[in-house]
């Protein structure tokens, strides 16, 4: 008898929990692209921070015949001057990976505070911080990464501060328009009446409600930063000391006649993490906002200039 | 009206300002004395020379001065001088700009045709099959950066099958004459072409796909479907009233298929501003690079502009001021 009941309120508790955890965002996880994408996002994560346990050679290392293609010594072939292609494809996507998260998360605090400001605030701050914004958008990213790169030097910290400083609009402007639509709920004007101040407000209030989207475009942009970094490798302008992809495949192309692994097996592991990234993302997008990443961005776009 | 359009530039003209101010910081705060780059290397230079060039090139003047006084040059039409060329900057761009707009441009009407059709494909049967396989090849090919599409299409078509050139801009032993001359820049353009076409189209795709869906959901469709059209119809009056939005995104893509350029160019040697870009880098041709810098810009600027104002004229309820607040 009250060993049911005991069995009774455990599960009672368990659905609470569950019910209290659950969450529409997993619905995303259970699409098969999902599946595969995020375990290939993982096992690249996992191979860039085990890098020193996992690369079976020194990346630097140029003891090996140059130009040898795959085999099972050497992975992914060596490139022109005999170094272990599969090493350096290790090292260079950590270097993608820290580059990407750095510059996503500079990114995100830089959007969340301009669009909880913007959208919340409103009036002129409003009007203020939208123009910056509008010209950080129409700046071709690549372009002021590639000019602000070669004038302040290549070293990692440069370029994550850079493709970082230049990557937050998307993320105001979307934190914008559902502060826009927060500031108007009953919920905040009760927050008002009890006699919470603006901050309080922002960040108790507001920003739980920002922060799911503000994810989502967050892993984008940890795909376009990379691509940027593997952008600016190409064109020599990565940091000296560590691998970089792009800088593999600048080298690639000078050798294509000699050896066409060296450009293509490592920009295919690059270009199959962005493409993971990217659809684990749409997926979770068409879960948690079906329309407003495309549709506000157009709208954004078109109509809000 | 009036009104709106001299907003509209003034707000180009502030983003170009300020887009030049940004550069004018950043090589500021750039490591390394300019008079040093000048001299040259090795020993330091006497103390008097540094003081002579010094205020030779106003290096002595205070900050804010140099500021203004540079934003006053660029702004009249003064790129600069590359000391490596040996010519102006203004010059060295304008001779590689043609190549540049042109690979935009076909690449910009490519990227609207084909998604508009795909779109509309796509757009009547939303998440069907084909609507998920499209979608997810859409993010594969801007998931690819460019220059990796770039490498992998001159490995098949240009080193593999040998059935187009690998780079350059025309082959010098082909006659001077129009025809043959067209015929042979239109060979090396393909793979530019193609692998710019790639890696912009998915972005355009979804673009498409959403606007004629969202036009598919309107009142006036289903009034459409009841006088007794066909869905074929439809579907094109839909296209026509989506294809405005569509074409205001191209548009903005547009300018940054100028930039998004940079990379392909290097890898076929197009003859563009990319290429150029790419030897003041590696040259150190400071003047070159911001200077490519502001042109760009301002390219983008003039064509958001541009784009703003067709769609005022196009869409009425821009003109009236009834604008989404979002």
């Amino acid at each position: 008898m009250i060993k049911t009941k005991i069995i009774k309120t455990i599960k009672n508790m368990q659905k609470k929990i569950s019910n209290l955890y659950y969450h529409p965002i997993y619905e995303a996880f259970k699409m098969r692209t999902s599946i595969l994408s995020l375990s290939l996002i993982i096992i690249m994560l996992l191979g860039s921070f085990l890098a020193e346990w996992i690369a079976p050679y020194d990346p630097r290392a140029t003891s090996f015949q140059p130009f040898q293609p795959p085999s099972w010594d050497h992975l992914f072939g060596t490139d022109d001057l005999g170094r272990d292609l599969f090493s350096r494809v290790i090292y260079g996507i950590r270097t993608s990976v820290i580059i990407g998260l750095s510059a996503a998360i500079i990114a995100m605090f830089i959007g969340l505070l301009a669009g909880i400001t913007s959208g919340y605030i409103g009036g002129l701050v409003d009007d203020i911080i939208m123009r910056i914004t509008d010209t950080f958008q129409v700046i071709p990213r690549l372009v002021l990464a590639i000019v602000a790169t070669a004038f302040l030097g290549p070293n990692i910290f440069n370029v994550i501060l850079i493709i970082g400083g230049l990557s937050w609009p998307r993320t105001a402007r979307v934190v914008r328009s559902i502060a826009i639509a927060l500031r108007e709920r009953p919920f905040i004007e009760a927050a008002k009446a009890v006699g919470a101040t603006r901050s309080r407000i922002m960040i108790k209030h507001v920003l739980p409600h920002v922060l799911p989207m503000t994810l989502t475009v967050m892993g984008y942009e940890i795909a376009v930063a990379i691509l940027i970094e593997a952008g600016l490798g190409f064109l020599g302008l990565s940091d000296p000391q560590l691998e970089s992809i792009g800088k593999i495949l600048h080298d690639g192309q000078r050798y294509f006649l000699s050896g066409w692994w060296i450009a293509l097996i490592p920009g295919t592991i690059l270009s199959m993490l962005i493409i993971s990234i990217n659809i684990l993302m749409d997926n979770i997008s068409s879960i948690i906002n079906p329309a407003i990443l495309l549709t506000t961005h157009i709208k954004n776009e078109t109509k809000g200039k | 009206m009036w009104r709106y359009i001299i907003r509209r530039i003034f707000q180009g003209l502030l983003t170009i300002l300020i887009a030049t101010i940004i550069i004018f910081f950043i090589m500021n705060i750039a490591p390394g004395d300019p008079i040093i780059f000048i001299v040259g290397g090795g020993e330091s230079p006497p103390p008097e020379l540094v003081k002579q060039l010094r205020e030779e090139y106003g290096l002595d003047k205070s900050i804010s001065e140099r500021l203004f006084i540079y934003v006053v040059k660029i702004f009249s039409g003064d790129l600069g001088y590359s000391y490596v060329y040996k010519s102006s900057v203004k010059e060295l761009i304008l001779s590689r700009l043609p190549a540049s707009i042109l690979l935009a441009s076909s690449t910009y009407v490519l990227i609207t045709t084909i998604s508009i059709f795909l779109g509309m494909i796509v757009a009547k049967k939303p998440l069907s099959i084909t609507d998920r396989v499209v979608g997810i090849i859409a993010t594969i090919f801007f998931s690819f950066p460019s220059f990796f599409v770039a490498q992998i299409l001159i490995l098949t078509f240009a080193l593999g099958l040998k059935v187009l050139p690998s780079g350059g801009f025309i082959d010098p032993r082909t006659p001077r004459e129009i025809f043959p001359m067209f015929l042979d820049i239109l060979r090396h353009l393909a793979l530019p072409l193609l692998s710019l076409t790639l890696v912009h189209l998915g972005f355009m795709i979804k673009v498409a796909r959403t606007s004629i869906f969202e036009i598919l959901r309107e009142d006036f469709i289903t009034s459409l479907r009841a006088i007794g059209f066909t869905e074929g119809r439809v579907l094109r009056s839909a296209v026509r009233v989506a294809s405005l939005p569509i074409l205001t995104m191209a548009n903005y893509e547009f300018a940054f298929l100028i930039s998004g350029a940079l990379l392909v160019e290097i890898v076929y040697s197009w003859p563009g501003i990319g290429s150029l870009l790419y030897d003041a880098i590696l040259k150190r041709d400071y003047p070159l690079v911001s200077g490519i810098f502001f042109i760009v810009i301002s390219f983008s600027v003039a064509i958001n502009i541009l784009t703003d104002l067709v769609y005022t004229f196009l869409d009425p309820r821009v003109r009236l001021g009834k604008r989404a607040e979002t």
